[in-house]
């Protein structure tokens, strides 16, 4: 109150302000406007004084608005709220409004999750995420953001079904989806056979409304090459159905499908001889796949043809050695 | 393609955010990548007159347009621009280095780039924003990659090695990573920006590369991409620097390598022929470098351990394609005498592409030319087509966005390596060595097929003129100044006493 009643200018007018000293005719020279500048100046001659104080923290927030990007500024921030012991809930107020308007920027969520660490509690923080989520589903910062409370404050109690709503929200929503692999392989949860095959259905459940969906078809490899022993049947049984029931047009399937053969293949490659003629096959039937690729997923050509002759020499040679 | 059938996002009767928003940029998209022989003749002749499309409705790069627009921020950037101002390194790097690739350097405003970052040096070492600001290794690292792309000593004399080494000592985290700032965060991004700069310096010191690439490898996801921190979704910007580091340190063995280039390869959108940066996200031309260069990469790792065998190659075939061709070959301009004497003393090393004959020089592609595993053709139209900005120069995201340094930078940037003709040599001439593997399986499990080694031929989208600088994968400046660079650094003390030692003595 004391400082709403005089001027900035009455205020301040004991800093002799310090001006930018960029190399004489720089380059990339900004054309500041007055304001900026003057803020600048002052905020320089802080930084030279060490002073840490609430006109401080009124003179940041002011350059902030202008320049969320100024790291510097907020680290001087940082010092600021150490040294004036302030309230952090608040600072998270403070933070709260100003993400609306700067979703993507790196330094507004780093201070945020060190003033939660100063906190100590993360209470807040999932509700935050969210909010910003409202606006953009994807925000890349928020869902990273949201993955370090959970671990951190052990937050876990309502994820899965937080991540279910996102799903249901937009099925193709591949953070979502990169949340849900999260959450089974570092949440509460055990792997039990139990919830694997419940990934392994909610995904082929969701392949039934939207085949062409790459996030389900991306976790369902995902969970056929880490649980490769649990699930291989399961997952191969349900991929053929899918490459049949689209007629083999469906890119995603049959990539899939041509994945499990080659994988097969080589698995039973370094099994033992006597399964050097089954390995063939399962080589064979994943070039065989590709060779339709070729002509189904063209942007891709180039790089299907390659693998169609890298899986027939490894054929080749193998049925070399055993004769 | 000219209706693109086949092509449209089909979104089965179930529209989400994610296919509403996919449909609108291919709409978008499409309009700009319509071939030139559809348009009618009325339109064909504006877009000559504006030199688009040469006579042989080709499309062009508007190199000079693009020159024009970068050249005059390097001197004089607007109000608006405030919102960089902690960033100023970054803005040197985007303009210099996509002039660069253009063949368009300012060099006469070297002198003024070097002081400009002088004064943006920190004793403590490591450069920031500007001037007064903390060092941060995000513009550390576009100030020292600027300095490379001048590469004189004037400018590589600038930089202080000891005190950056000493800097980044302090930035190591327990977990392996590099913090991107002092009390900042750890991810790929910031441990990409410390190794490669400590690389090119020659200060990539035991110390310093402890933990590294475990930690990194720790953000591969599901997907066989990498993201920001372990868990974090595959993002192309953070693959790009975590693959990158890795093949610095030699580790790229210790990811899943398969997984990697398949999830990057499928990072190519079909109708656009540009790159997503995320699974279900939308094309934007920036990730024609950082999902392009990582597949360059992965391409690179199939045939050395080297970090630097882009360069390598490059510098190996024009010498030895000036050897062969020196009768034909016009030399380089500055060995002209004044009275036209052509001097002998052909350095060889500064020969550039460009010189070469005609026919040797340059191919027009088709969908499965060159030796990269993505559709360079694909990429290259949506960068010609979509992302060059017309009014004015410089590139964008997709049409609809409004230009910017960045864009023009990794536009321009992906570009030169989609045109790349570096890698891929025959297999059995490069075993790549690994200790952890077995000789036999793996010999079986890994046998690739011959590939045609002709990268000789750059391979050109549209006019042939539309070819530009090449650059390094890894580091993302010019193959010759990299070389400079190195050779320059190389020198130098690089042992972690020393470098500590000589530190101290400075302050």
């Amino acid at each position: 109150i004391f400082m709403a009643e005089m001027s900035f200018e009455q205020l301040w007018a004991d800093v002799v302000p310090v001006p930018q000293v960029d190399a004489p005719d720089a380059v990339v020279k900004i054309a500041y406007s007055k304001e900026f500048t003057n803020l600048m100046d002052l905020f320089r001659a802080v930084q030279k004084k060490e002073e840490y104080s609430e006109r401080v923290l009124e003179l940041i927030e002011e350059l902030l608005e202008l320049n969320a990007g100024n790291y510097t500024v907020w680290l001087y921030r940082r010092n600021c709220l150490k040294k004036l012991k302030l309230d952090l809930n608040e600072e998270l107020d403070y933070l709260d409004g100003f993400s609306k308007e700067n979703p993507k920027n790196y330094q507004i969520w780093h201070h945020r999750r060190t003033i939660v660490e100063w906190l100590g509690n993360g209470d807040r923080e999932l509700a935050f995420c969210e909010s910003v989520f409202e606006v953009d589903a994807k925000n890349y910062h928020a869902w990273a953001h949201r993955q370090w409370a959970l671990q951190t404050y052990n937050l876990w109690d309502k994820e899965l079904a937080f991540i279910e709503k996102c799903l249901k929200t937009d099925i193709r929503n591949n953070s979502a989806w990169n949340q849900r692999w999260f959450y089974v392989h570092s949440g509460p949860e055990a792997q039990s056979i139990e919830v694997l095959n419940r990934e392994v259905a909610y995904c082929v459940d969701s392949l039934v409304q939207v085949t062409l969906n790459e996030s389900a078809w991306n976790y369902l490899r995902g969970l056929y090459k880490t649980h490769h022993q649990e699930l291989h049947e399961i997952i191969r049984t349900k991929v053929e159905e899918m490459v049949e029931s689209s007629n083999r047009k469906n890119p995603f399937a049959l990539g899939l499908l041509a994945d499990i053969c080659e994988y097969t293949g080589n698995q039973l490659l370094t099994a033992g001889p006597n399964e050097a003629t089954q390995a063939v096959q399962e080589l064979r039937e994943a070039s065989k796949i590709c060779v339709e690729l070729v002509s189904l997923d063209q942007i891709r050509a180039k790089s299907w043809t390659r693998r169609v002759r890298a899986l027939n020499l490894r054929a080749d040679s193998v049925v070399v050695e055993a004769a | 393609m000219e209706d693109f059938s086949g092509l449209w996002y089909d979104c089965e009767s179930s529209d989400t955010t994610t296919s509403v928003d996919q449909c609108a940029c291919e709409r978008d998209c499409a309009a700009f990548l319509k071939p030139m022989s559809t348009y009618s003749p009325e339109a064909l002749k504006k877009f000559q007159d504006g030199e688009l499309v040469n006579y042989n409705k080709e499309i062009r790069l508007l190199r000079s347009l693009h020159a024009i627009y970068l050249t005059n921020g390097l001197q004089h950037l607007s109000g608006g621009f405030v919102s960089l101002d902690a960033s100023r390194p970054w803005i040197c790097y985007w303009i210099i280095h996509a002039l660069y690739l253009l063949n368009r350097e300012p060099t006469f405003m070297y002198p003024r780039v070097i002081n400009t970052l002088k004064f943006m040096q920190n004793k403590y070492g490591g450069f920031g924003g500007g001037p007064s600001q903390i060092t941060h290794c995000a513009p550390n690292y576009a100030a020292v990659l600027t300095l490379c792309t001048i590469g004189t000593p004037a400018a590589l004399e600038v930089i202080d090695r000891p005190a950056m080494y000493g800097y980044f000592l302090s930035l190591k985290s327990p977990s392996g990573g590099f913090m991107i700032h002092t009390d900042g965060e750890v991810d790929s991004r910031g441990t990409y920006t410390v190794i490669a700069v400590a690389r090119v310096l020659n200060i990539l010191t035991k110390e310093l590369t402890e933990g590294v690439a475990d930690f990194v490898v720790r953000c591969q996801t599901y997907e066989g991409g990498f993201g920001g921190e372990p868990n974090n979704e595959a993002h192309g910007g953070y693959n790009y620097c975590a693959l990158a580091t890795l093949l610095i340190l030699k580790s790229a063995h210790l990811c899943d390598m398969e997984a990697q280039e398949n999830w990057l390869l499928r990072r190519q959108v079909k109708l656009e022929g540009g790159f997503q940066g995320r699974t279900n996200k939308l094309v934007d031309s920036c990730y024609s470098f950082w999902q392009g260069a990582a597949l360059a990469m992965c391409e690179m790792v199939k045939n050395s351990d080297s970090d630097t065998y882009d360069m390598e190659q490059y510098l190996a075939h024009t010498a030895c394609a000036a050897e062969a061709t020196s009768q034909d070959a016009k030399p380089p301009a500055d060995h002209i005498s004044a009275d036209g004497e052509i001097g002998l003393d052909l350095d060889l090393t500064d020969l550039v592409l460009e010189e070469l004959p005609e026919g040797q020089r340059i191919r027009q592609v088709d969908d499965t030319s060159g030796t990269l595993p993505f559709n360079q053709q694909a990429l290259q139209r949506y960068i010609l087509h979509c992302a060059q900005n017309l009014e004015g120069g410089g590139m964008r995201d997709k049409p609809g966005k409004s230009r910017d340094f960045y864009h023009s930078c990794y536009a321009l940037s992906g570009l030169s390596i989609a045109q790349s003709c570096i890698t891929s040599s025959l297999k059995s001439d490069h075993p790549v060595e690994s200790a952890a593997r077995e000789q036999t399986k793996e010999e079986i499990l890994n046998a690739l097929p011959d590939i045609e080694l002709d990268w000789s031929a750059a391979q050109v989208y549209g006019d042939s003129d539309n070819l530009l600088e090449p650059t390094s994968a890894v580091f993302n400046i010019g193959l010759r100044r990299l070389h400079t660079a190195l050779e320059y650094f190389k020198g130098l003390p690089s042992d972690h006493e020393t470098l500590l030692a000589l530190h101290a003595a400075q302050r």
